[in-house]
């Protein structure tokens, strides 16, 4: 059990690489609060219209998933580069510890602090300018459809997670890059499978996702029963999965 | 200590560097790996640490297979590399946060061996220039007491008096329980020092010899001519001919490691079959 986890010495590398990255975080988090602050100010006094929820949300759903997967592409860069994954692979902590460390800094900690950065800024936006008429506050992040883009990230985080540590540089433009050709490959397969067992002009749908049939000039739609829930199961176990790959690809990782 | 095993090795879509290698380091022993360049002398020294995994065979630290990279081996393995990584921070606060990974760390070595070396204790190590970085990283190295201390090129980099300096502090550290493997090119840095030679060419290891042998086998001297003698291996020079003889009358002289590396590695087989026989031969 030593040899795959040790709390004392997953502190020490907790606090080993907190103290050789902090200044590099610090100056992400200040970036990412710069945009947000921007962005917020623009849409206050540009386009005259007040922060309502829905607003809220589309803009916590967009930021949250390009930032988290941009930041979380890097939390493996150190093994892209020769001399540092010396450092790092040698360092006598298990891979789980390895691990466990860069998803805690790039899953959790982005989230909470994110979270509570997004809410900042809201509630900044939101009292600079009064809109009459209006009183919408902050969202309400623990509740859907807020948590429910939590999970979409855990995915989103678990494939960047993955190709973090695959790709040893451009990480970020390559897992996107095989991500949307993996995307475009399986819709196209799954309507290429639905047209053979359903003979009418179907709408092109994700897999596990709503059937929308064409016939006689009427659209039927089609879902699955509690399909939300099996939604938010099947990219959870897709998330797990990737997460299990990026743990075993740090395993295999050579110099 | 390190036993490879029949190892074969090669990066992806390129020829094999070795190909079932076999090699076996005991600990109280200073080895010295010799090799051109490319022939794999850094890719050896990876095999050995985990660092790059065999297609073949296996190399096992104490028994344990090290492609695994078990903590239980990174703690009692330290590696220099000849490219080295230093974070942002001063050898004082890199020991803070980095020497209680090594059980056997030892503070006031490190602080001692910084000052032998002359590497300044408050300036950020990525600042230094590269021989002080490597300086401040063989400190690093020897202050954590691991049994096995591999170092990559550990003299590239260093001034005169830093290398003067390295070559009496590794002589100083070695006990009965420690091994030590320096993989080098400048052949000459390690004048003195291994006690064991290593010579990697053509994708195996040809020469695995105690210095000790060596001296017994053969005479190292300059000669105006050569004629007469039981020469193995000569190269001109200004002075006469730079010269290895067989050893014959028992006599000693001083191993001129380079003039040695050479006659090894232009393949001349009465040296390799010396060197490969044994005393009682």
């Amino acid at each position: 059990m030593n040899n795959i986890f040790n709390l004392g010495r997953f502190s020490r590398l907790f606090v080993k690489h907190t103290v050789e990255n902090y200044r590099s975080y610090l100056m992400s988090l200040t970036v990412l609060m710069g945009v947000m602050i921007l962005g917020g100010s623009f849409l206050i006094y540009m386009i005259e219209a007040p922060m309502d929820k829905g607003l809220q949300t589309a803009l916590f759903s967009i930021i949250l998933l390009l930032a988290g997967t941009i930041f979380t592409s890097t939390i493996f860069a150190g093994y892209g580069d020769k001399k540092k994954a010396v450092a790092l692979l040698t360092l006598p902590a298990s891979h789980f510890e390895k691990f466990l460390v860069a998803w805690i800094y790039s899953f959790l900690l982005f989230i909470i602090l994110y979270t509570s950065g997004f809410s900042l800024v809201v509630s900044f936006a939101i009292n600079v300018k009064h809109f009459p008429g209006h009183q919408d506050g902050v969202i309400n992040f623990f509740k859907t459809p807020v948590c429910e883009m939590y999970v979409l990230y855990a995915l989103m985080h678990a494939v960047a997670f993955y190709g973090a540590i695959f790709f040893d540089k451009l990480h970020f433009i390559r897992t996107a890059f095989l991500f949307f050709i993996s995307v475009g490959l399986l819709i196209s397969v799954n309507r290429i499978l639905l047209g053979v067992f359903i003979p009418r002009p179907v709408d092109i749908t994700v897999p596990f996702g709503g059937l929308r049939i064409q016939s006689n000039q009427r659209t039927f739609e089609i879902n699955i029963s509690h399909q939300d829930y099996w939604m938010i199961t099947i990219i959870s176990v897709l998330a797990v999965i990737f997460w299990i790959a990026a743990y075993y690809r740090l395993k295999e990782k050579q110099v | 200590m390190i036993q490879i095993e029949n190892l074969s090795f090669g990066y992806r879509k390129k020829a094999l560097l070795f190909e079932g290698l076999n090699l076996s380091l005991n600990k109280g022993h200073i080895y010295g790996l010799l090799g051109k360049n490319g022939a794999g002398k850094s890719t050896l020294l990876k095999n050995m640490t985990g660092l790059a995994f065999p297609q073949k065979g296996s190399c096992l630290y104490n028994g344990v297979n090290v492609s695994s990279r078990p903590v239980s081996v990174l703690e009692d393995i330290y590696f220099i590399a000849e490219e080295l990584y230093v974070p942002s921070l001063t050898p004082v606060q890199f020991v803070a946060n980095t020497a209680g990974f090594y059980p056997k760390f030892n503070q006031s070595d490190f602080y001692h061996y910084l000052k032998l070396l002359d590497v300044d204790m408050d300036g950020k190590m990525d600042k230094q220039s590269f021989g002080q970085q490597k300086k401040a990283m063989i400190a690093f190295g020897l202050a954590t007491n691991t049994n096995l201390l591999i170092m990559d090129e550990p003299t590239n980099g260093l001034d005169i008096p830093s290398k003067v300096q390295f070559r009496k502090l590794i002589a100083s550290v070695l006990t009965d329980d420690r091994c030590m493997v320096i993989s080098t090119h400048q052949v000459r840095d390690l004048d003195s020092l291994i006690d064991t030679l290593l010579v990697l060419n053509d994708r195996e290891i040809v020469v695995n010899l105690p210095m000790d042998e060596v001296v017994d086998k053969l005479i190292f001297g300059m000669y105006p001519d050569t004629a007469g003698l039981p020469v193995v291996y000569e190269e001109e020079s200004i002075r006469g001919k730079n010269a290895i003889l067989r050893n014959t009358t028992g006599k000693f002289s001083k191993v001129d490691l380079e003039l040695l590396f050479n006659g090894i590695i232009s393949g001349n087989k009465t040296l390799l079959e010396i060197l490969k026989t044994s005393p009682n031969e």
